[in-house]
């Protein structure tokens, strides 16, 4: 009977493996590098989290933790509180929908589709930043800042590969 | 997703359930985004209780934030540390011709100091209340393209209050907006909403810092006729009483096609240790028969 136990608390663990690497994502973003001007492009490395365990585990990454870590987010960001949440919300709904299709194809669909999500995530971050701060914010760091989460996202999606083919139940 | 769980379980109760569950899971997916815009809209009329939300979340993560920056701090100080062992000697004669011109200032500077608390002995002069410094290392600086704000790891229990002012060895950095009992969000001067009161160390013009999300504010407010150049210091006025005064924030990087820019004194984009500067508020003196007195309510 203890084995079992000691199964099932190992399963339990396992099963929260995605949440647990994306609010690590979500809290390194934020975390200082001391190199000039990167806190204004930091890469979103959450959105790749919520992204990639949308397409290949949603059922280990519901529409609540996404919406959690992206508050989670806003909270240490300082960006408006529920902007990053929705945007999570959003990324995790249609990206959960669109799953099926993109699990089982070769990275570069996995990588267009994450443009189409970076893109997105930006311009809606862009829309309610302005509206938020009523003034028309110059767009050019969040360009880089989009620019360097797409080009950073091959690496840490064959992160997240290793530690799905390591650590997740099938 | 339904017709996924249908498949492996087979059984006719989730034949039933699955239109349900889908139903189930397209009312979470709209209550999660109405709840989002819900805390957008509340945060924005009432910033108190978002911003209490904010603090204790912050508190909670902010050991596990210094965990993670240590490591880049490492990192960071041993290119430094390189860097520096390369360009010894020509440091070492900059730093020695430098030492030089400031013995000479020192002298000044004593000579001044004396003769400053004579006068002021003569006129009774009352100084400012003093101010005690708290230093804080900066754990969370990225806040994405359109936020300059930093998280420190001193809070209300190291004596940090909401509104005091963050300085590095340079000049000003920003000021607390928000306190927690280990660690406080700083917003930064050049941050779209930071406003500080300043004044331009020569010609005494006074003038509202406005930061504007670059790294280089701009001076507003400033007098039509205010005779500004290039390179002229600017410290904090003290007005307000948030603040104290002659804090060095800039120095003016253009003048005369109407803007007027800093750059600011401290490296912003790489704050690494600050100081929060614990200052005693001045409160307006109190008029009538209750006398003066600090700290006193100020009836009409």
């Amino acid at each position: 009977m203890s084995g079992g136990l000691s199964q099932r608390l190992e399963r339990v663990a396992r099963d929260h493996v995605p949440i647990a690497i994306t609010i690590f994502l979500a809290v390194f973003s934020t975390a200082p590098f001391y190199i000039p001007g990167y806190g204004m492009v930091a890469a979103n490395l959450a959105l790749m989290g919520v992204f990639y365990w949308s397409v290949h585990r949603p059922d280990l990454l519901s529409p609540v933790a996404a919406f959690c870590i992206g508050l989670l987010y806003d909270f240490l960001a300082g960006t408006p509180p529920g902007m990053t949440a929705l945007i999570f919300v959003v990324v995790r709904g249609l990206t959960g929908a669109q799953g099926g299709s993109l699990a089982g194809k070769p990275f570069l669909f996995l990588w267009l589709g994450f443009w189409g999500a970076a893109a997105g995530a930006g311009v809606t971050a862009w829309i309610i930043s302005a509206v938020w701060h009523a003034a028309l914010l110059d767009p050019a760091p969040l360009l880089f800042q989009v620019g360097l989460t797409i080009a950073l996202f091959p690496f840490v999606s064959w992160l997240l590969v290793w530690i799905q083919h390591k650590l997740l139940p099938v | 997703m339904a017709s996924k769980l249908n498949f492996r379980n087979g059984s006719s109760i989730s034949r039933f359930a699955a239109p349900f569950r889908l139903l189930v899971h397209r009312f979470i997916f709209l209550f999660l985004v109405s709840a989002a815009i819900g805390i957008m809209l509340l945060g924005r009329a009432d910033s108190v209780m978002v911003e209490k939300a904010s603090v204790v979340v912050i508190d909670l993560f902010a050991p596990v934030m210094e965990f993670i920056s240590r490591p880049a701090a490492t990192v960071n100080n041993a290119v430094r540390t390189i860097e520096d062992f390369s360009r010894l000697y020509t440091e070492n004669e900059r730093l020695r011709t430098e030492n030089e011109r400031l013995k000479d200032w020192q002298m000044v500077a004593r000579d001044l100091a004396a003769q400053n608390r004579s006068l002021k002995s003569l006129l009774g002069y009352s100084a400012d209340p003093g101010t005690r410094q708290i230093s804080a290392r900066v754990v969370g600086d990225s806040g994405g393209a359109f936020v300059r704000s930093a998280i420190i790891n001193a809070g209300v229990r190291d004596g940090v209050r909401k509104g005091q002012a963050v300085i590095t060895g340079d000049g000003l950095a920003g000021r607390v907006i928000a306190v927690g009992l280990q660690s406080a969000r700083v917003l930064l001067i050049s941050d779209i909403n930071s406003r500080v009161p300043v004044v331009v160390e020569s010609s005494r013009d006074r003038a509202i810092l406005s930061g504007n999300n670059s790294g280089q504010p701009k001076l507003t407010f400033l007098p039509a006729n205010a005779a500004v150049k290039e390179g002229d210091r600017v410290v904090t006025s003290g007005h307000g009483g948030v603040f104290p005064a002659g804090l060095p924030v800039g120095a003016i990087l253009n003048a005369g096609d109407g803007v007027v820019r800093i750059a600011p004194f401290a490296r912003l984009d790489r704050l690494e240790f600050v100081r929060v500067v614990d200052f005693e508020e001045i409160l307006p003196p109190v008029s009538g028969p209750e006398g003066p007195g600090r700290g006193g309510v100020v009836s009409r």
